[in-house]
């Protein structure tokens, strides 16, 4: 036991041995956090209007009514342009959700009562899917208006027919006002209330969590550790530490805690910093949050490890280690929310650990949820840590 | 005397570390010359100034006529560098490793073609030359870290250390191997801690210790310098202090010099056959054992010891 | 000038000696693309269904009215309903809903996340819609709850909307029969006394097609590349910036080689050899340099080939990826320069890669920070990578890339030139 921390503690020394070092150490989580917690916070803050560019070609009441419709909505805020390419020109480079098309024609179709059509040129975006929404919602609203005044119109000239057109089209008028203002303040509506008690205005579809950035996080620092261990191998300072009387797997396990405890480290001063300076927000059970990010650094910790006994150059472990913890996370879930996955997918996925730290991480972090929540996953993930630590070993004894 | 590298006043600071302080030497052609002084001396720093690697803080060293601190291109082209530590691309092999550093050199491809079989056939490779550096032996590193050296047909050779941490037939081979460059008239300086090397190589030897030189001279001028004195080396057990030895045998008559060093009392005196009996008495009166006892002839060691009252290797 | 070709090819050599090596560093990002492929595969068109199909829903009917029971029946509609209402029909494969009267038991399924969300209809929905007294203008506003997962955001965020839509249907035919019955009272056509009685088959018809008739139309259409359903093609959005990414960690990888060739005493001896430093560093920059185009060519082709990933036309994405992998080698330099180890250099390279990558937006949409972290952003060829590729997938030409190569050619220049000077400094 003691000869377990020797190695950690000697591991620990080294690693430190220039007192730079431990500047860059401190230095990297806090600068990542921060970058994220700004980006993060601009994501779950009071949600901002999505920008709608507009090109109305058709200038008519219907058109400019659709436009005022769009506004009182609340969602977007519209931005005029006179033609598509003018539009598409100015934006170049710029990422937006869609454009809003009125075509000429519009307005006139409306006012027959035949259908109309309306275009949105969208791109592939996080917000694409509220725009649409929301332009749905005015141009249905816009529709049934003219509808019921028709309707009414037509009923009512049945019923006793009109003086004469002027007549006809007050009557239609006066139906297309109330019928306006009736749909603008709708006696019901639904409302979407999320169950961790977040405010979410519309959920856009790739839009990063404070869970998953932790976790590519945990990924690549504790895999990094693999290179070490390489150099610590070829160097000639492993082979010594194997003909001391310490069986292989309290070496590794001496190296496992000390590379842990430096991730360790660093993991809490991200969760830490990103909560106290930029609010992130990490869940309602910090108890949970430790225990599933342990057990989660402790599988990266003997997965690196398990890198460095089979790597044969530092730069193959370098190259394992980033592709490995990219590959982990995204397909972990962390780059992307599991729901929009295939079946097949998600179950196929569900042999990666960072599957099941993504989802320990999200019951604490985005549902709010406990530690009765994340006991399945965290005895997934040490075991998974065994089997590595496992393999670790036994890809010692045949060096 | 026909100098082919002359030092002047060489001082290398590191801040406040005084590494190399005031070097003055020369080196005739096709000797051997050898800097001899013990771990830490500044021997690695002198010759990464004379090989142009590091600049001196003050002071100039010229080689073949041209100036390290001014002309350091031509140094270079005249000298062959063989360091201490096996600067070698271990993933490469021996064939692609001397055309890489003789391309460096800027041999055209005909004579550098010529040269690596040669250099090949003289350090014993060509069995291995195919195999990829790693796969050596240490003694087989070292002999084609030497053969990169000589590649290009330098006029002087600088060896640092070359036998360092390597089995007794590998450095029996670069001994020789040193020898026969020599009487090809290869001019060699040589750095090592080992007293045999220097003894068995140079015409000259230079004694550095603490970043000075010392000493600086043929060995039969050197020896001179501690007269005809001869050496007596009484080895203790290991748990005595040879203190008060030492000390005591200070007294004795025909004793010049009597120092105490890890668990041996070195005593330099005038015959060391007529100072035996007297050492051993004193050293019964003393109730201390002797373990064993040495008679030397004066040699480099010795002189190491008058000039500094240390030994050579501790 | 040889020179510089000897060293370059000899650290090319090493490159392409370390096979192991070399097939991961090339095939993660390879992979990773794979990853995203099937990821995403299951996305068809950015429409609002998104590819998603049958989420499980619950429905808790509170009200004791006829609209909360139609809201219900809209919601799992039969083939008669669809019949009547084909727009149901989208409903119907959109949600797999089970309707029960548990509101507790409902909501600890959303929290177990076996139900993407439960729906809750109030008591008093239909007196909201159509207050009994038949006068319009009810200040009774009721509110439909959509009790949502928060783990399956856009499930949720779907049935919502569905639901909305449905809600706004029934308010469009309750406001129809509402002021049509108003329009006609006032105008005289229908004696208030009699409206109670009458109106019920005087607007059943017109509800009817109020409900049946969609005047406007919503016709999408997508800009840039387009997967094989129609939709957003996400595979090719997403792989520039992973090759980015690994551009830029190859790079610190690349560089760091002259700190480790330092350590092993081949640095020095080059350093002693008749070859400038100017030399040595040139060759080494080289070699750097040829590892990123290789990576980029085979990242690039192999999208290409394997994912059928169109970075754009030849030239400009020639021309381009020749100054981002300038870029990237000039960075990985610059941090070697400063380092004073291989391994000081190696974390160097992470807080660089990683912070660049933040900020490019390989983890949060860019367009989530604040403007001055945008422009910050810029330093980094990740940001001018990210965006520039995107802007030649959808078609720009050399004429509208040139200010980013330019920029990318100073920046590389410009570090250069520093990591070259300090170098220099440093084996003097």
């Amino acid at each position: 036991m003691r000869k377990i921390f020797a190695i950690a503690w000697n591991d620990i020394k080294i690693e430190f041995s220039e007192r730079s070092t431990i500047i860059f150490y401190l230095i990297l989580p806090i600068v990542f956090t921060a970058i994220i917690g700004i980006g993060l916070s601009g994501s779950y803050g009071a949600s901002s209007k999505i920008n709608l560019p507009v090109v109305d070609e058709d200038n008519t009441t219907n058109a400019q009514k659709l436009k005022d419709v769009l506004n009182q909505n609340g969602v977007v805020t519209l931005t005029a342009y006179d033609t598509l390419k003018n539009a598409q020109k100015d934006l170049n480079g710029q990422s937006y959700a869609a454009i809003l098309v009125i075509p000429q024609g519009f307005g006139a179709a409306l006012e027959n009562g035949q259908s109309a059509h309306l275009t949105l040129v969208e791109q592939a975006s996080d917000d694409v899917m509220s725009v649409e929404q929301a332009v749905q919602s005015a141009s249905e609203q816009l529709g049934s208006a003219i509808t019921i005044a028709d309707q009414s119109t037509t009923l009512a000239a049945k019923m006793r027919p009109f003086a004469s057109n002027a007549d006809d089209q007050a009557y239609y008028q006066a139906n297309l006002d109330a019928a306006n203002q009736a749909l603008s303040n709708p006696p019901a509506r639904a409302e979407l209330v999320q169950n961790n008690g977040q405010n979410v205005a519309m959920a856009s579809s790739f839009k990063q969590s404070a869970a998953g950035q932790l976790v590519t996080w945990v990924l690549i620092t504790l895999l990094s550790g693999s290179e070490v261990f390489v150099n610590e191998r070829l160097g000639g300072t492993l082979k010594r530490l194997l003909t001391t009387p310490s069986s292989k797997a309290a070496i590794i396990t001496g190296k496992i805690v000390g590379r842990f405890l430096l991730g360790a480290v660093q993991i809490a001063l991200l969760v830490g910093v990103g909560a106290l300076l930029f609010k992130i927000n990490w869940g309602q059970d910090p108890l949970a949050l430790t225990v599933i990010l342990t057990a989660f650094a402790i599988t990266g910790t003997a997965l690196g490890v398990m890198l460095g006994a089979f790597a044969r150059t530092s730069r193959q472990a370098g190259g394992l280690s980033v592709m490995l913890s990219m590959l982990l996370a995204a397909l972990g879930g962390a780059w992307w929310p599991m729901e929009i996955t295939p079946a097949a997918y998600q179950t196929a996925v569900k042999v990666l650990p960072s599957t099941w730290a993504m989802s320990g991480l999200t019951n604490v972090v985005m549902s709010g949820q406990g530690l009765t929540a994340i006991l399945p996953q965290t005895g997934i993930l040490l075991g998974f840590a065994v089997v590595f630590f496992t393999i670790g070993v036994w890809k010692l004894k045949f060096e | 005397m026909n100098a082919i590298l002359e030092t002047h006043e060489l001082k290398k600071n590191f801040g406040d570390l005084l590494a190399v302080k005031g070097v003055s030497f020369a080196i005739e052609q096709g000797e051997i010359f050898s800097l001899l002084g013990p771990n830490g001396a500044g021997k690695t720093t002198t010759i990464s100034m004379l090989s142009t690697l590091l600049a001196p803080t003050s002071g100039d060293a010229t080689i073949g006529g041209y100036s390290i601190t001014r002309n350091p291109m031509q140094v270079r082209r005249l000298i062959g560098v063989v360091p201490q530590e096996i600067a070698l691309y271990e993933d490469l092999n021996a064939r692609e490793n001397l055309f890489f550093w003789g391309r460096m050199y800027g041999m055209n491809e005909r004579q550098l073609s010529r040269r690596v079989d040669e250099v090949l056939e003289q350090t014993g490779l060509v069995d291995k030359s195919k195999a990829a550096v790693k796969t050596y032996s240490g003694g087989m590193k070292r002999r084609l870290n030497i053969g990169v050296g000589l590649l290009h047909g330098p006029q002087i050779i600088f060896m640092d250390e070359p036998t360092v941490g390597i089995d007794p037939q590998s450095r029996r081979n670069i001994l020789d191997a040193v020898k026969d460059l020599n009487r090809q008239g290869m001019t060699v300086l040589y750095t090592t801690h080992y007293m045999e090397e220097a003894e068995e190589l140079s015409n000259r030897v230079g004694i550095i210790d603490h970043g000075q030189m010392i000493a600086c001279g043929t060995q039969r001028e050197l020896v001179q310098m501690v007269g005809q004195h001869e050496t007596l080396r009484l080895h203790l057990n290991d748990e005595t202090s040879g203190e008060p030895l030492s000390q005591a045998l200070h007294q004795l008559p025909g004793v010049f010099q009597a120092s105490s060093l890890d668990h041996q009392v070195v005593v330099m005196v005038n015959s060391a056959e007529e100072t035996l009996a007297p050492a051993i008495t004193k050293a019964n009166e003393l109730g201390i054992k002797i373990h064993s006892v040495e008679m030397e002839e004066p040699n480099l060691e010795a002189v190491f010891l008058h000039l500094t009252g240390r030994a050579l290797r501790d | 000038m040889k020179q510089v070709l000897n060293i370059a090819w000899k650290d090319i050599k090493h490159m392409l000696r370390d096979r192991t090596g070399l097939v991961i560093n090339l095939a993660a990002p390879l992979l990773l693309t794979l990853a995203i492929a099937f990821a995403f595969s299951g996305i068809g068109s950015g429409s609002s269904d998104n590819g998603l199909k049958n989420i499980p829903v619950l429905v808790v009917n509170h009200d004791s009215g006829q609209f909360g029971a139609e809201l219900v029946q809209f919601l799992n509609p039969s083939a008669a309903d669809i019949a009547s209402y084909p727009n149901l029909q989208q409903i119907k494969d959109l949600l797999t809903v089970t309707v029960t009267s548990d509101e507790a038991g409902a909501r600890q399924q959303v929290n177990d996340g076996q139900a993407a969300a439960v729906i809750i209809i109030p008591a008093g929905f239909s007196d909201s819609l159509l207050p009994t007294g038949g006068t319009a203008n009810s200040q009774t506003h009721s509110v439909v709850q959509v009790f949502g997962d928060s783990n399956q955001q856009l499930k949720a965020s779907v049935t919502e909307s569905v639901v909305q839509s449905i809600i706004n249907q029934m308010v469009a035919g309750t406001v129809a029969g509402q002021v049509a019955i108003q329009q006609l009272i006032s105008s005289g056509r229908l004696p208030a006394a009699n409206a109670a009685q009458q109106a019920p088959s005087l607007i059943q018809p017109l509800v009817q097609n109020t409900l049946s008739t969609n005047l406007v139309a919503l016709d999408r259409q997508v800009e840039g590349p387009t997967s094989s359903s129609g939709g957003f093609d996400w595979l090719t959005y997403m792989a520039p910036s992973m090759a980015v990414l690994y551009l830029m960690f190859t790079m610190s990888q690349s560089a760091r080689t002259i700190l480790q060739e330092k350590q092993m005493g081949t640095l020095p001896r080059m350093l002693v050899s008749p070859v400038s430093r100017s030399t040595v560093l040139g060759g080494k920059l080289l070699g750097a340099y040829a590892d990123g185009l290789l990576l980029m060519a085979v990242l690039i082709l192999g999208g290409k080939f394997l994912f059928n990933i169109s970075y754009g036309a030849f030239l400009p994405v020639l021309l381009f990826t020749l100054a981002l992998v300038a870029a990237a080698t000039a960075w990985g330099m610059i941090e070697a320069a400063f380092a004073r180890s291989a391994a000081q250099a190696n974390q160097v390279g992470w807080i660089i890669n990683l912070s660049f990558a933040a900020l490019a937006g390989n983890f949060v949409p860019r367009t989530s920070f604040p403007v001055w972290m945008q422009q910050i952003g810029y330093i980094s060829p990740n940001a001018w990578g990210i965006e520039t590729y995107g802007k030649l997938i959808r078609g720009a030409s050399v004429a509208d890339i040139w200010p980013a190569i330019a920029i990318l050619v100073a920046m590389a220049i410009v570090l250069f030139g520093l990591s070259s000077i300090i170098f220099k400094r440093r084996f003097a």
